[in-house]
């Protein structure tokens, strides 16, 4: 099996490219991470994300239609391809069995 | 958002570095998710917000796309930069010559700089490191019937301190303290003599702030018979800090309890004590008068409360003694005048007398700074002149880049870079000299300089330092190599016109006018310093040796102790007086019956034994000097001549005047004129009467000194046991005063070498400029038939021209100056002719060396090599 390599960070924009649907790019990723995890995320590392899943395919990118409030410029549309959606369930598959392996007696005595 | 509303427009500098740094693949994207972005958060959070947060997130931007992501393209601007640093780098290889120059130049000029700065900031950094220091004054008074109004000094009487703290409520605290050379300090087991004990009152931990090693700093001599140490203090007396509560004497008579040990006050305190002492304690050893206002041994410092008006305080001073003193007024009348004075500035202050510890000379400081920076400027003017000379051959260059398209801004970024690389080269050569020098710059200066690299704030400065240097010394040659118009650059013909030639020339007149003014300063500051040193100062100083007397087991039997000595063999002569003839201090005024107080002349007052004029080899002109014989000449004085001049008194011998203590006495005899201060004031008027109270005892050896003084020593130690013998040489004494002339002497020396090195580095860029310039000329007049010889002296013309007009300007320049220096001292040179004249020939001389080699070599080259460059 090829070997997944996804960051922590790189998984939650993922999830979220996938989340908005059509309406990913960059503004909304932000915000909408920036309300899910709760702190402030920089525009430059969300780039560098996004690229390096751009390199893995994971996701796709497509270019909108001319809008107003940005200066006339077009918005670079984020759309996830199947490898990701594969990539995003192999590693939760992964974590998920490490989660169910842990002794169900410690969960219950930690009051989880 | 409405079609209407306006969009406002993201900050340049955001914008300017997402265009320059951003790769192209995210950039437009970057651009519309940011500006997005930034019209939500104007409407949110307001325009500056707004403006802050996207100049961080286009800084986060780059940094992540640039430093950390792996864009597939190249960014253009990063590899212009790249581009830029390699052309730089060959070009310097290319020209080792002008690299070199330039180097050296720039970096011995940044080695002064560094070093001054060094210097200068320690020196700034005095007193600085006591919390709020600028809440803390010094307390300092005039003396009212002292004609002088010039006269300060820092003695303050024992009931100011309280006066002042119980009269103003803005004063949190006040502190006296006193200062004792060499007192004895005994632990059970070892004697130690002490350089320095200060007695001072408990405040003084409150007005200054000291760090507590052992004991708390509160209790720290708040009882009486206790003493305070330093750290090393305590370490020396018993090998440890821990301490509090050991007993120690005080000058072998008080038993004194250690109440604590404080931190050591750092080396750029004005004044630095070790061992403090309970005041009160001592003062009642020393059977001090602590209640009289006329008494001013003390020196007074307080801390106020923050941002109160000193000058209204100061203004209420006088009122002070009326209300507290039990003696408003001397017995003699003289009355004082208190002011205030910010601790910081002590140090800088040599006008108020009688400080703790040595004051410097601000503005000589200053002068230091402003020649250090004149020194770096001229090293700039140097690259700038280097750096336009070479445009020239960079034109062709320039043309091509020009061609291909590339902007103004972008060919002076790369003349600025290349500026830059050069600037900091030399800024790095010139930190390893300044690492090098530190050491013996710091000993010669007397102070513990270092430069500590691994603070920050150092770096900071550097970094700044030397971009400022590129900044000024690029960009006027980026403009100027960059002004040409393409077509032209690549003909050959883009030279720049006359106007910028005037700029050069000007600069470089600028350059020698420096190098002239500090040449002529240089040649009148040696020459008045060798006058000085000719001048007589009306007293031996030879074979004197002062021995130090602070036992009062000798005091007791002065008169036998100084037998004693006179009958070792090799002794010819032992006097005492009350200070030595270098610096006479005492002061009072002429006072004979029937005189009005306000026509009474100020006049120094010097008390003497029998030997004394006959050991300094003082002349009595006029009349006699003291008879061992004659007993009335306890009530007999000596005037100097400039005492008799002042009075007015045609035959002063006979007369009779009433001294300080009251006592009629007649005038018996006039001495020549000596200097009593340094020989940069003027003689005044002195009156030297027969007194056996004594500060200082001297002793004229006629034979081999050290196999005298060793004889010597036996007597002194059958005197005293308990102190150790010691002694100085009065030459020392002497030199010592005009030590700091000295040293002014030599730095100016190398002030002037290395300016002058910079000048004729400036001189060879010059050459090197109008030679490049006129190749082509000199090689078709060579082809016509000129001489090498013809071509020399066309050349050469023009640089006498240069010389000539910067020494018209520094000429009355450097007169001025020097004149205002020259003032300082009462006896002093007069400026001539010939000083003018060596310096001109000096620069002459330097500047054909200089230039002589590179004219020589132009005017002897094949005119061929010349003619075919095109």
């Amino acid at each position: 099996m090829k070997k997944i390599t996804l960051g922590a960070f790189e998984e939650m924009v993922l999830l979220m490219v996938g989340v908005l649907q059509d309406n990913a790019y960059g503004v909304t990723i932000k915000t909408e991470l920036e309300l899910n995890l709760k702190k402030t995320i920089s525009l430059g590392a969300l780039y560098a994300a996004l690229q390096r899943l751009e390199e893995k395919k994971w996701v796709n990118s497509r270019i909108g239609g001319i809008t107003e409030e940005r200066g006339g410029r077009r918005k670079q549309y984020f759309d996830i391809t199947k490898e990701g959606v594969v990539a995003l369930n192999e590693v939760r598959t992964m974590r998920n069995e490490l989660f169910d392996r842990l002794p169900a007696k410690k969960v219950q005595w930690l009051k989880l | 958002m409405s079609r209407g509303n306006l969009h406002k427009r993201p900050p340049r500098f955001g914008e300017w570095l997402l265009k320059s740094f951003c790769s192209y693949d995210y950039l437009s994207t970057a651009m519309g998710d940011m500006e997005e972005i930034y019209q939500n958060n104007v409407e949110t959070k307001g325009d500056a917000k707004a403006r802050w947060l996207y100049t961080k997130e286009a800084i986060g931007v780059v940094y992540h796309l640039y430093f950390k992501g792996r864009s597939q393209y190249s960014i253009n601007s990063i590899a212009m930069l790249k581009n830029n640093i390699i052309v730089s780098l060959r070009n310097l290889r290319k020209n080792k010559g002008n690299a070199f120059v330039n180097i050296l130049g720039l970096s011995s000029a940044m080695a002064v700089f560094l070093l001054t700065i060094t210097y200068t900031s320690y020196e700034y950094s005095y007193d600085t490191h006591h919390d709020e220091s600028e809440n803390i004054y010094r307390v300092y008074k005039s003396v009212n019937t002292i004609n002088d109004p010039e006269y300060r000094d820092s003695g303050t009487p024992a009931p100011l301190s309280k006066a002042l703290t119980s009269e103003f409520p803005q004063v949190l605290g006040a502190a006296r303290v006193m200062s004792y050379r060499k007192i004895l300090m005994e632990t059970d087991s070892e004697k130690f003599i002490e350089p320095l004990v200060h007695p001072a009152d408990a405040s003084i931990f409150k007005v200054f702030s000291f760090k507590a090693i052992s004991g708390d700093i509160s209790d720290f001599l708040s009882e009486p018979l206790t003493v305070a140490l330093s750290a090393s203090t305590a370490l020396k007396y018993f090998n440890s800090v821990d301490v509090v509560g050991e007993t120690l004497t005080f000058n072998g008579q008080i038993q004194m309890k250690i109440s604590g040990v404080f931190e050591d006050m750092p080396d750029n305190s004005h004044f630095k004590m070790s061992v403090l002492v309970h005041l009160e304690s001592v003062m009642e050893a020393f059977n001090q008068n602590m209640a009289l206002w006329g008494n001013n041994p003390f020196f007074t410092y307080v801390r106020t409360e923050p941002n109160i008006d000193i000058k209204n305080l100061e203004a209420q001073l006088p009122l002070l003694r009326e209300k507290y003193a039990n003696d408003p007024v001397d017995e003699d009348g003289q009355d004082y005048t208190y002011f205030l004075q910010p601790f910081t500035d002590v140090h800088f202050d040599q006008r108020i007398l009688g400080s703790l510890g040595t004051p410097v000379d601000g503005k000589r400081l200053n002068m230091f700074l402003i020649i250090a920076s004149i020194i770096l400027g001229m090293a700039c003017i140097n690259y700038i002149n280097l750096a336009t000379a070479r445009s020239i051959v960079r034109m062709k260059e320039v043309g091509i880049r020009k061609v291909i398209g590339a902007k103004k801004s972008n060919l002076i970024l790369q003349f600025l870079l290349e500026s830059g690389i050069l600037v900091f080269m030399s800024l790095f050569v010139a930190l390893l000299i300044t690492k090098l020098l530190l050491p013996i710059f710091g000993g010669f200066v007397g102070r513990p300089l270092v430069i500590d690299l691994q603070q920050p704030q150092i770096w900071f400065f550097i970094l700044a330092l030397g971009l400022a240097l590129s900044l000024v010394s690029g960009v006027y040659p980026a403009i100027i190599t960059t002004n040409f118009k393409p077509v032209n650059a690549l003909y050959g013909r883009g030279l720049s016109g006359k106007k910028s030639g005037i700029l050069r020339n000007s600069l470089v007149v600028f350059q020698f006018s420096a190098s002239f003014v500090l040449i002529i300063g240089a040649i009148i500051l040696g020459r008045q310093l060798n006058y000085i040193d000719s001048l007589d100062t009306g007293y031996a100083r030879d074979q004197i040796v002062i021995l130090s007397t602070n036992d009062d087991a000798i005091d007791d039997r002065l008169k036998e102790y100084m037998a004693e000595i006179s009958k070792v063999s090799g002794v010819s002569a032992v006097a005492t007086s009350w200070s030595l003839p270098t610096n006479v201090t005492s002061n009072t005024e002429a006072n004979w019956t029937g005189i009005a107080d306000a026509e009474r002349l100020p006049m120094y007052m010097l008390g003497v034994t029998h030997d004394f004029f006959n050991l300094y080899e003082i002349d009595v002109i006029e009349g006699r000097s003291f008879d061992k014989e004659i007993s009335t000449d306890r009530n007999s004085i000596l005037l100097n001549e400039t005492a008799v001049k002042k009075l007015g008194w045609d035959n002063a011998i006979g007369r009779e005047m009433i001294t300080q203590s009251g006592i009629k006495s007649t005038v018996i005899g006039v001495v020549n004129d000596f200097h009593i201060k340094s020989l940069r004031e003027e003689i005044q008027p002195l009156q030297i009467i027969l007194s056996s109270n004594y500060a200082t005892l001297s002793v004229k050896i006629e034979s081999e000194l050290y196999e005298t003084l060793v004889k010597i020593e036996e007597v002194y130690e059958s005197f005293s046991p308990v102190y150790p013998f010691e002694y100085r040489l009065f030459e020392d004494i002497y030199d010592k005063v005009y030590e700091e002339d000295e040293r002014t002497a030599q730095l100016s020396f190398w002030i002037t070498l290395i300016t002058i090195i910079v000048a004729c580095l400036g001189l060879y860029g010059l050459v090197t400029h109008r030679v490049e310039h006129r190749t082509k000329e000199l090689g078709v007049r060579k082809i016509l038939g000129a001489a090498t010889s013809s071509i020399v002296g066309l050349l050469a013309k023009d640089f006498s021209r240069v010389l000539l007009i910067a020494f018209l300007i520094a000429g009355p320049l450097a007169y001025y100056i020097m004149n205002q220096w020259l003032d300082g001292f009462a006896y002093h040179i007069t400026i001539d002719a010939l000083t003018f004249i060596i310096s001109l020939l000096l620069m002459l001389l330097i500047s054909v060396v200089t230039i002589g080699y590179r004219t020589y070599k132009a005017a002897s080259s094949n005119p061929v090599d010349a003619l075919r460059l095109d």
